[in-house]
C-alpha cells in the first residue's frame, strides 16, 4: 500500500493516539515504528506548568526547542498532554522576553521613580548589593525579604533559601505556594506530622468513587481527569460526586452534583462525620489503633491585619494583646475522647447540614453513603476550593476525619489527595522548606534540634540559623507597606497579579520610597513592571532543573538550549550575588567568632564552595548524561566550574535520607522517569503508612503514621464558622476567582501562546443569567466588578463553560488587563496563614 | 512541489458509553475531522486535519463543547512545513 506523506502522518496521530488511550486501531500502530526523526534530538523532560507534573519529550533543532510531545514512557500521563502541554514548547519564545537587567533611572542613576534602562549585571548587583547592606545596617536580617516559588527548581529554591537563612540570618522568606498549598502543608502535618499525600495517582485506577472538593480538575487537571473519566467509564459502578460554589466542567461528568454555599464545605464534613458515627460506620479497630481525637481552639480570626475589627475581638489569633503578649494560639488542640467527638458533631444533622450548604438532604445522604459504605473505595480530591479558606487548615484536618473514621486511607484506591497547582509546590516550596517557618525536610525553624541538625550539614556554627518565624506572603506585603522590609527580592512568582488586594496592600508596599524591590523573571510581568530592578531569568529548558509533582515524584531534565540575551537562571543569579557579601557584612562578630575560618571570604564561599555543593567536577555532567544528551554540559556548571546542582541536590538530599523523606542519589534520576519518595533501596513508595507498601511501616505494624511520634493520626473536632467578609445590600455577590483550563496562573507565559491566548483573550465575569437580568444586563455588557477594595471593568458571560448559581460570580485571574486581585480581600487561614481568594463581596454594575 | 500546512492531531475523545454512536455522528460531521475507531467503553480515537494552529485550537475547543463528551484530550500534533519563526 502506497501512502501519501499526509496519509503517513494521519495514521502516525491515530497511532500515536490509540496507544495512548490503550485501544488497537488495525494497522495503524506499525506506522509508528517508521516515524522518521527529520533532525530533531528528542529527550525526556517535564512540564512547566501544574502539579500534575506530566512527562514530556521536547524537541530540539538548531538550538531552539521546536516541538514537546506527552511522553508516552511516562508513568504519570501515559503519552497524553494538555492543551497548554501541547504549545509548551512556545513558551519561551513570546517576543517580548527579558534579555538584560532594566534598572529605573534618572539622569544615569538610580531613581524610584525613573524609567526602566539596561545596564549590566555587574551594574544590577552593585545596586542590589548597596541597597541590601543599607538595609542590613539599618535594620537587621528582619529589613530583608524574599518570595520565591513553587516553580522554582529543586535547586533553586534550596540555594535560595540557604542564602537567606544561613547567609543573610533572615528568616523573611516565602514561596509563592503560600497562596495555594499552605492550608495543604499544615493540615498534613497537624493531622499527620509529615507532609505531602499518602497516596499516588495509581489510585486512580483503583477507586470505586471520586469525590472532588472545590477541584475543578476537567480544566485544572485536565490529564488526571481523563485517567479519572477512564475510570468512571470502564470500572463496574464507579460513581463520581463534585462539590463545588458554583457548576463548572467537572460537574458534567459527576453523578452527584453538590453546589453549596460558600464557606459551608465545614459544615458538610462535620455531617458527614456525624453520619458515618450514627450508622455505625466507623473502623472502629483502625480508629481505636490509628487515631487520636482533639478538639482545635476556635476563636483564631481572619488573619487580617491586626487592627481590623474582626482581629480585636478574636483572643486565639495569636496576635499580640493589649499586654503585648501573643492572644493564644489557632494552632492549639487539646485531646478529647471518641465520646466527645460524637457529641460534637452530633449537631450536624443532615436538616442542619442542608441548611447551612443550601444542598439537599438527599443529595447530602448519597455523599456520606459514599464514604460510610465499607465496601466502596473512594479518593476525595480537593485544590484551591480548600486550601484557599480561611478555615483552610481546618477543612483539611476535617477531610481526614472522615478518611480516618472509616479507615479508607493509605491503600490502593482509598485516600484524600491533597493536588497542587504548580509544578514543584511539593518538590521545591514544601520539601526544601522554602517557607517562612520551615527548613528541609519537614523541619521548623522554631525548633532548637531542627536548627541544629540544619547548622550541622550547612557546615555553620551553632546559632547561625535564626530562631524566629519569617514574615509569610501576606504579611511581607503588609511589612513592605509599613516600610518595615526595604529589601525585597521575588524570583518565578508573579504577586502583583496574583497576591491578594493589590490596592490596598501590594502595590502602595512595592511604590514605597523606602523600598527597594527587584524581580527576576522572563517577562515583563505586572510584577517586573511595578519593580524598581528587572532581573532577565533563564526558564524551563534553558537550564537543568527538576520539579516533585503532587504524588511525590522528583523528576529531572537537562537543559536543551540556550536562554536568550543576558538571561541568566535565578540559581546562578542566587550564588552570583552571595559573592557581593563578605561574612563579615552578614554576621554578628560573635557567630562569626565561632567560625573563625570563614573569617574574610564571602557568602558564596561559605554556602556554595563550601566542599559539598562544589564537590563534583565538570567531567561529571558528560558522565551522568551521556544517554541522554552526547558531551552534555550546563550553562551555571560552566560559569562556576563544578556540577552546581548535583552537589546542591547531594547535599540537600542529606536532610532526607533515613528520615521518611529519602531521595535516591542525583544520577539515577537523570535516567528515570520520576520516583515517589520515600526511595528506599531504589524502590519508590506508592502508598505511604502501610505495611508491604511503606518500608517505613516494620511487618506487622500494619498502619503506622509514624509522622507523629506515637504513630497515630489526629482526628479534630472543629466547626461551622462563617467567612471573613459576606455578601449584604450593597455588596451583593460573593466573588470566586480561580483559573481557566488555557491559561496558566497570571498568564505570564500561557498569554504569549498566540493559540491560547487568541482561545481565551480575556477574563470575562461569568455570572448567573437571573443575577444578569435582575441588573439589566445580557452577555456580552461592558460592567464594573466592585469591592470595598477596587474595581475592573470587564464584559458579563452568562453562559459557556462555568455556571454559577445566583448570588456568585467568577473571574478569573490571569488577565493582567483586568487584575481582579484589586478586588480580593487579604484575609487568610489564621493557621496556614493562606489568602481565601475565594470568597469576598463585590457588586457589579452596567460600565 | 507546493506545501500546503498540515496541521494533524490526534484526540482521544471519551464520550457517554450509551451515547457513543450519536457522538461519533457529531464528530464525523465537523469539517477536518475522521474518527477512526469506537469502543463499547466509549472512547473515540479521532484525527483533526486542519490549516493552521488557530482553527485546530477552535476545532479542539468545539469537540470539548459538544454534548455527550465527557472529556477531548490532545494527543499528538503534526504540523509542517516546519516552520519557526515567531
Amino acid at each position: 500500500m502506497e501512502l501519501t506523506r499526509r496519509e503517513f502522518v494521519k495514521l502516525s496521530a491515530v497511532a500515536a493516539t490509540a496507544t495512548a488511550a490503550g485501544v488497537t486501531v488495525p494497522g495503524a500502530q506499525a506506522a509508528l515504528a517508521v516515524a522518521g526523526d527529520s533532525g530533531i534530538r528528542w529527550d525526556k523532560g517535564v512540564c512547566r506548568f501544574c502539579g500534575t507534573g506530566c512527562g514530556v519529550l521536547v524537541g530540539t533543532k538548531d538550538g531552539r526547542v521546536v516541538a514537546t510531545q506527552g511522553d508516552p514512557d511516562a508513568p504519570v500521563n501515559k503519552g497524553l498532554n494538555c492543551i497548554k502541554g501541547y504549545f509548551l514548547s512556545k513558551i519561551m519564545y513570546g517576543k517580548d522576553r527579558l534579555t538584560q537587567p532594566m534598572l529605573r533611572m534618572k539622569g544615569g542613576k538610580y531613581d524610584k521613580n525613573g524609567e526602566f534602562a539596561p545596564i549590566s549585571w555587574d551594574q544590577a548587583f552593585d545596586i542590589m548589593a548597596e541597597k541590601c547592606k543599607t538595609t542590613l545596617k539599618a535594620k537587621g536580617p528582619k529589613g530583608i525579604g524574599m518570595f520565591g516559588s513553587g516553580q522554582w527548581t529543586v535547586w533553586e529554591g534550596y540555594a535560595a533559601a540557604k542564602l537567606m537563612k544561613a547567609g543573610f540570618r533572615s528568616n523573611n522568606i516565602d514561596p509563592n505556594a503560600r497562596h495555594c498549598m499552605a492550608s495543604a502543608v499544615a493540615g498534613f502535618m497537624r493531622t499527620f506530622g509529615i507532609d505531602e499525600p499518602m497516596g499516588c495517582y495509581d489510585d486512580l485506577e483503583h477507586a470505586d468513587a471520586f469525590v472532588l472538593w472545590g477541584a475543578n480538575m476537567a480544566e485544572m487537571h485536565p490529564i488526571l481527569w481523563s485517567r479519572l473519566t477512564d475510570r468512571r467509564l470502564t470500572g463496574k459502578g464507579v460513581q463520581v460526586a463534585v462539590l463545588s460554589t458554583f457548576s463548572h466542567r467537572s460537574t458534567e461528568l459527576s453523578d452527584i452534583e453538590l453546589i453549596f454555599k460558600p464557606q459551608s464545605d465545614l459544615a458538610i464534613l462535620n455531617f458527614i462525620c456525624n453520619y458515618i458515627i450514627q450508622n455505625n460506620a466507623v473502623n472502629e479497630d483502625f480508629v481505636k489503633k490509628n487515631v487520636n481525637f482533639k478538639k482545635g481552639v476556635t476563636d483564631i480570626g481572619y488573619g487580617l491585619r491586626p487592627n481590623h475589627p474582626l482581629e480585636q475581638v478574636a483572643n486565639n489569633n495569636g496576635y499580640p494583646g493589649a499586654d503585648g503578649k501573643p492572644k493564644g494560639n489557632p494552632g492549639k488542640a487539646d485531646p478529647m475522647t471518641f465520646d466527645e467527638f460524637k457529641a460534637f458533631v452530633s449537631e450536624y444533622t443532615v436538616e442542619k447540614a442542608s441548611e447551612i450548604s443550601g444542598v439537599s438532604k438527599d443529595k447530602l445522604l448519597e455523599l456520606a453513603k459514599i464514604y460510610a459504605d465499607p465496601k466502596k473505595k473512594v479518593v476525595s480530591y480537593w485544590t484551591m476550593g480548600f486550601n484557599q479558606h480561611t478555615r483552610g487548615t481546618w477543612v483539611n484536618n476535617m477531610i481526614y476525619n472522615v478518611h480516618l473514621l472509616v479507615g479508607k486511607i493509605s491503600e490502593p484506591g482509598n485516600g484524600p489527595f491533597s493536588l497542587t497547582g504548580q509544578p514543584s509546590a511539593c518538590g521545591t516550596a514544601r520539601e526544601v522548606g522554602t517557607f517562612a517557618h520551615r527548613l528541609p525536610a519537614d523541619m521548623e525553624v522554631t525548633n532548637p534540634k531542627h536548627r541544629e541538625a540544619t547548622e550541622k550539614i550547612w557546615k555553620l556554627p551553632p546559632g547561625a540559623i535564626p530562631d524566629w518565624v519569617g514574615s509569610h506572603a501576606v504579611k511581607q506585603s503588609r511589612d513592605l507597606k509599613d516600610g518595615n522590609i526595604n529589601f525585597y527580592w521575588t524570583q518565578s512568582t508573579n504577586n502583583m497579579q496574583a497576591g491578594p488586594n493589590i490596592n490596598g496592600e501590594i502595590y502602595p508596599g512595592w511604590r514605597n520610597p523606602a523600598n527597594f524591590v527587584v524581580v527576576t523573571d522572563p517577562y515583563p510581568t505586572v510584577s517586573a513592571v511595578s519593580a524598581d530592578l528587572m532581573l532577565p531569568a533563564a526558564m524551563w529548558m534553558e537550564k537543568e532543573g527538576a520539579f516533585g509533582n503532587a504524588e511525590r515524584r522528583t523528576q529531572f531534565w537537562r537543559q536543551q538550549v540556550k536562554a536568550p540575551g543576558e538571561s541568566r537562571s535565578d540559581l546562578w543569579q542566587l550564588m552570583e550575588f552571595a559573592k557581593r557579601f563578605k561574612m563579615e557584612e552578614v554576621w554578628p562578630a560573635e557567630l562569626l567568632d565561632k567560625a573563625p575560618e570563614y573569617k574574610g571570604k564571602t557568602m558564596y564561599d561559605v554556602l556554595y564552595a563550601n566542599g559539598e555543593v562544589n564537590k563534583f567536577p565538570l567531567t561529571e555532567l558528560k558522565k551522568v548524561n551521556e544517554h541522554g544528551i552526547k558531551n552534555y554540559t550546563n550553562d551555571e556548571s560552566e560559569y562556576f566550574g563544578y556540577y552546581v546542582q548535583k552537589g546542591l541536590f547531594e547535599e540537600y538530599a542529606q536532610f532526607g535520607r533515613g528520615h521518611g523523606h529519602d531521595l535516591a542519589d542525583f544520577d539515577s534520576y537523570h535516567k528515570s522517569r520520576g520516583m515517589r519518595w520515600p526511595v528506599v533501596d531504589n524502590k519508590e513508595t506508592l502508598w505511604r503508612f502501610r505495611e508491604g507498601y511503606d518500608s517505613y511501616v516494620k511487618k506487622g505494624e500494619g498502619v503506622k503514621f509514624y509522622g507523629k511520634p506515637d504513630g497515630k493520626a489526629v482526628i479534630f473536632a472543629l466547626p461551622y464558622q462563617p467567612a471573613a467578609e459576606q455578601p449584604d445590600n450593597e455588596y451583593d455577590l460573593w466573588l470566586c476567582t480561580g483559573r481557566v483550563l488555557e491559561h496558566w496562573h497570571t498568564g505570564s507565559m500561557t498569554r504569549r501562546v498566540p493559540e491560547l491566548y487568541k482561545a481565551v483573550p480575556d477574563a470575562w465575569v461569568y455570572m448567573n443569567p437571573e443575577d444578569a437580568k435582575k441588573r439589566g444586563l445580557k452577555r456580552g455588557d461592558k460592567v464594573k466588578v466592585i469591592s470595598r477594595r477596587g474595581e475592573i471593568t470587564t464584559l458579563v458571560e452568562t453562559r459557556g463553560r462555568n455556571k454559577p448559581p445566583v448570588g456568585l460570580v467568577f473571574v478569573p485571574f490571569f488577565d493582567e488587563h483586568r487584575l481582579v486581585n484589586k478586588l480580593t480581600l487579604d484575609a487568610t487561614c489564621p493557621i496556614s496563614k493562606e489568602t481565601d481568594f475565594k470568597k469576598c463581596a463585590a457588586k457589579i454594575v452596567k460600565a | 512541489m507546493v506545501n500546503i500546512p498540515m496541521h494533524i492531531s490526534g484526540v482521544i475523545v471519551h464520550a457517554r458509553p450509551e451515547r457513543a454512536a450519536q457522538v461519533h455522528e457529531r464528530l464525523a460531521a465537523i469539517d477536518g475531522v475522521e474518527v477512526h475507531s469506537s469502543d463499547v467503553e466509549g472512547k473515540l480515537i479521532v484525527t483533526l486535519e486542519k490549516e493552521d494552529e488557530k482553527t485546530t485550537v477552535d476545532a479542539f475547543g468545539l469537540l470539548n463543547e459538544l454534548p455527550d463528551v465527557l472529556a477531548a484530550t490532545m494527543v499528538y500534533h503534526h504540523f509542517e512545513p516546519e516552520s519557526d519563526s515567531i
